[in-house]
């Protein structure tokens, strides 16, 4: 299972553990001003489940999101960097799909004379 | 022994409902809709210009509309109103306002539809959302369901699910108002007027074929929920009053008491059997699960509402709120990545000013016409909230809360967190109008239990205030309209241009986006070509497309809302075709596809299935 995925498990084991105490606190007889033993049991395994999704989620990309949302300048600089790499990557790749495309240039001349070579 | 009692006291019979009553409402309806065919053929499309589709609706079109605002008003007034032919008022009321384009326009309207239609298309078959092509696919929920929906009925398009979908979906909403005003007023009528005031009021027209629109559904059924089966009323254990204090005398306590204590209490138990709750908590966060990858800003909508009443104890099941929390934030974080990674500037984008410039300044353009049915969008508005004040001073008066008029003020925190362009200011109305229509409705009920001769006052409002409603929804209908041949056309051109071939709309107008998403590129960003009154013919051959595809709504835009010359497409298409770069593949009046003059580009000659191409 990659990182996703135990993000994604987290969440559906703290979805079940909501439903099942839900389903104690509704259907279950309280009495005033105590909660349950089970209840109190659940409640913990719930904050123990969103401890772990908060944490998987952390550590899956939301660490790296909070950071770039406290330091704006940074991130946008960042994604502008990627981006103009991307942008000249795509152009190289154009340009030799181009190369590759064009037909062969025809052979030299025996006996031409060399190219002029500009003055220093 | 047996011992006789006496006999309880029978009711008295009760008094029959004069003839008049029972026929009255039925009759209007069925005209209504009988009208309707005529309106659609007496309707002159050709003539639509600044002032939108009100100015070419035939006199069978507003004698619809008034037939059907009388059978809503006369079922109403009538001694014994039946739930049912309310019902279905209701329904007449919508198909003859909000449903009133989609009954005389042959195809659906609306350049996003045909975009939103186009990214249905991209799923379809396959399944997987195409990459890097448009930030909304990192929330294809709705596409992707309107995908499964397209191959499980093997059908080819969703033409006439995007026509018709504004008038159903604004009807779904219109339940959602009903069940909420019905949990908030009580009575048997007012809930029916907030329903119609809803719709009356809702010109907001985010409910063409989207995720949003879809999205309100979900967040009046969660909303519903929490005011309907799940309301409750914390009691107070340690004998606090809360706040604001019940009454003007009432000793205030310190605020952190009451805050401990507030958070200490749960709420009591909703009155519903414990397994019809539990099967309500479920519905409840299967919407708000649904929500999250269905559309950017509408989980915050509710979550910031089912705070609120989390915070003041209205509801049981707080952990809904935690449920959707976590929904949120695990999907934004994780399902959409690529978004957060690659556009963070559109998440760091500052609100405020930039939003107010462009959601309502930046929109006060064109000729007469547009700019009355503008000033006409920020008026409307502008009444909702003095009405729905006034409504939240009546509801105050009586039930000594103020939560609702809070519920309506949370989406507006939306415009201090978040950069989502023009149209924030339309969802911010939108996510609150529901309630807002509630409130209004209790202001107007409370003016009508002052003087009963208001009741005909406001009969007559309804009657100015539903054609105003056609007037400004389809104020942009000179541009926003797509004919038959516009979508055979577009349909053509793609099926000629071989794939991967740039294809792109002189100008940003049309059902240029119906196909062909992740399989022919798109125009690229060209300095300067987003301002309205760009050069377009320079941005034409920046960009250098393959394809260009000219619709009559582009001229129609250009001449009504960008104040540009008439027949300025046609001035285009020939600089265009002079310059030597491009030749006419097909054209039609102002309908026309150009193709690059260079071997690259595949078909010439008029494309199949286009009518009247020369």
């Amino acid at each position: 299972m990659g990182p996703d995925g135990w993000v994604w498990s987290s969440f559906g084991l703290l979805l079940a553990l909501l439903g099942a105490r839900a389903w104690v606190v509704e259907t279950g007889q309280t009495g005033l001003g105590r909660t349950p033993g089970r209840v109190r049991i659940l409640t913990g395994a719930c904050a123990l489940a969103a401890a772990l999704v908060v944490t998987a989620v952390a550590a899956n990309g939301g660490a790296r999101l909070a950071y770039l949302l406290l330091h704006p300048e940074e991130a946008v600089a960042e994604q502008e960097a990627r981006k103009d790499a991307e942008e000249a990557a795509r152009k190289a790749a154009e340009d030799a799909a181009e190369r590759a495309a064009r037909p062969p240039a025809a052979p030299a001349v025996p006996g031409a004379a060399p190219p002029a070579v500009p003055a220093p | 022994m047996t011992v006789l009692l006496p006999a309880a006291p029978s009711e008295p019979p009760a008094t029959p409902v004069p003839t008049r009553w029972r026929w009255l409402s039925p009759v209007l309806a069925v005209l209504a809709v009988a009208l309707l065919p005529v309106a659609a053929a007496t309707t002159d499309l050709e003539a639509l210009d600044g002032w939108g589709l009100a100015k070419v609706l035939g006199p069978a079109a507003w004698i619809a509309l008034s037939c059907a605002v009388a059978a809503c008003v006369a079922e109403l007034w009538s001694p014994r109103p039946r739930v049912p032919m309310l019902a279905a008022a209701t329904g007449v009321l919508v198909i003859c306002s909000t449903g009133m384009p989609s009954v005389v326009q042959p195809v659906a309207r609306f350049t996003t539809t045909y975009v939103i239609a186009g990214f249905v298309d991209a799923i379809a078959g396959d399944g997987v959302p195409p990459d890097d092509v448009d930030a909304r696919f990192n929330w294809p929920a709705f596409f992707a369901q309107w995908a499964w929906f397209r191959d499980a009925a093997g059908a080819t398009d969703l033409a006439v699910v995007l026509r018709w979908f504004p008038p159903v979906v604004v009807l779904a909403w219109a339940v959602g108002v009903y069940a909420l005003a019905r949990s908030m007023l009580g009575g048997t009528r007012a809930p029916w007027v907030a329903a119609w005031l809803f719709v009356g009021l809702n010109w907001i027209e985010q409910d063409y074929f989207s995720p949003q629109a879809l999205g309100v559904v979900l967040m009046l059924t969660v909303l519903a929920f929490a005011l309907g089966p799940l309301a409750t009323r914390r009691t107070d254990a340690a004998g606090v009053p809360g706040w604001p204090p019940p009454h003007p005398g009432a000793p205030r306590l310190p605020l952190l008491r009451r805050w401990v204590v507030a958070a200490l209490t749960p709420p009591n138990r909703p009155t519903l059997p414990p397994r019809q709750v539990l099967l309500v908590y479920s519905c409840a966060a299967l919407c708000l699960l649904a929500l999250a990858p269905e559309h950017q800003l509408t989980p915050f909508a509710i979550i910031g509402q089912l705070a609120v009443l989390a915070v003041v104890g209205r509801f049981r099941g707080r952990s809904l709120v935690l449920v959707a929390t976590l929904a949120l934030v695990v999907y934004f974080v994780v399902g959409a990545r690529d978004f957060w990674s690659s556009q963070i500037e559109l998440l760091l984008g500052s609100g405020g000013g930039n939003t107010l410039q462009v959601g309502i300044l930046d929109r006060l353009t064109g000729d007469t016409g547009q700019v009355a049915v503008k000033l006409l969008r920020i008026a409307v508005p502008g009444l909702t909230w003095l009405l729905a004040l006034a409504g939240a001073w009546v509801y105050w008066r009586r039930r000594r809360d103020l939560v609702p008029i809070v519920l309506a003020v949370v989406p507006m925190a939306f415009a201090t967190v978040q950069s989502y362009g023009g149209e924030l200011f339309l969802r911010i109305v939108l996510y609150g109008l529901p309630i807002l229509t509630i409130l209004g409705v209790d202001a107007l009920r409370a003016l009508v239990r002052r003087r009963r001769g208001f009741e005909k006052l406001l009969a007559v409002g309804m009657l100015v205030l539903f054609p105003l409603l056609v007037l400004i929804r389809g104020g942009n209908d000179a541009y926003m309209i797509v004919t038959p041949e516009d979508v055979a056309m577009t349909r053509a051109a793609f099926a000629d241009t071989p794939p991967g071939r740039k294809v792109v709309p002189l100008d940003q107008t049309g059902p240029y986006a119906m196909q062909g998403v992740g399989v022919y590129e798109r125009a690229g960003h060209v300095r300067g070509c987003s301002a309205p009154d760009a050069d377009v013919v320079r941005c034409i051959e920046e960009d250098d497309p393959d394809v260009v595809l000219v619709y009559e709504s582009m001229e129609k835009r250009g001449v009504y809302l960008e104040n540009r010359p008439p027949g300025w497409t046609l001035q285009a298409i020939e600089q265009l075709v002079s310059s030597g770069g491009y030749a006419v593949r097909y054209r039609h009046e102002f309908n026309a596809v150009l193709v690059k003059t260079t071997p690259t580009v595949a078909g010439t000659g008029t494309p199949a299935g286009v009518p009247g191409g020369t």
